[in-house]
């Protein structure tokens, strides 16, 4: 029998890799956890592609810092996109949207969001045994549909 | 015939997965065990639909791994 099905996605971290349950701690995840691990290598990616740096704040519109657990700034949008964890684990994207006409820092979370399926899947296929062959599909000017084959 | 899973990751990070090749119901347990690996992983799924490939589908792509498996017969014969 073959099968096929659809999924909707959130960034989660499980109970057992965070630190604490008290909301809007810096250090939320503990340090080993493999979900840090993907989180870092999925901002990594939209550092490189669109060149910028880490940093722990996003900046408001008057410049203000506001601190984060995780922050991506970029040439593209220089304030920032931050990312805070909730005490149930569950992911969240934070920025100053004002001005953001084009929807720059939007499309920064998408694909932070995107990096990060793309990794999990990969780990939790080749997890299973399964040869993984992953292979990009251009959708418009700048956004991209991923496929990952896992073949065993 | 090689067990494949084929996993479109959209441009939001959701998910279209196909298992393909499995014997019986054992796709059905290749899928709860991907949602279990994912979630271990951060990446929390709900399932929108999920549904079991027609006969059709299944007869087409058999057909299809025929050919590319004669071709490869006829072309070590040579």
């Amino acid at each position: 029998m073959s099968l096929e099905t659809s999924y909707k996605t959130a960034i989660v971290i499980p109970k057992t890799q965070l630190v604490s349950s008290a909301a809007n701690i810096k250090e939320g995840i503990r340090p080993d956890s493999p979900c840090l691990e993907i989180l870092r290598k999925a901002m990594e990616l939209v550092v490189k592609k669109r060149g910028g740096v880490f940093d722990t704040a996003y900046s408001d519109n008057e410049g203000k810092r506001k601190e984060c657990f995780l922050a991506v700034r970029t040439g593209d949008f220089p304030r920032g996109v931050g990312i805070q964890v909730e005490p149930d684990g569950r992911l969240m994207f934070l920025y100053d949207a004002y001005g953001d006409r084009r929807g720059v820092g939007r499309d920064i979370c998408d694909e932070i969001t995107q990096n990060y399926a793309v990794i999990a899947v990969m780990l939790a296929q080749s997890k299973h045994g399964f040869r993984v062959e992953v292979a990009e599909v251009p959708v418009g000017k700048s956004k991209k549909r991923v496929l990952v084959k896992g073949v065993m | 015939m090689p067990k494949v899973n084929s996993v479109i990751v959209d441009e939001k990070g959701d998910l279209q997965v196909e298992f393909s090749c499995y014997e019986g119901t054992a796709c059905r347990v290749e899928e709860d065990k991907l949602r279990r690996a994912l979630a271990e992983l951060g990446l929390a799924v709900q399932v929108e639909w999920l549904k079991p490939k027609s006969p059709q589908q299944i007869e087409a792509e058999t057909m299809k791994e025929r050919g590319r498996a004669d071709r490869k017969v006829v072309k070590y014969e040579r």
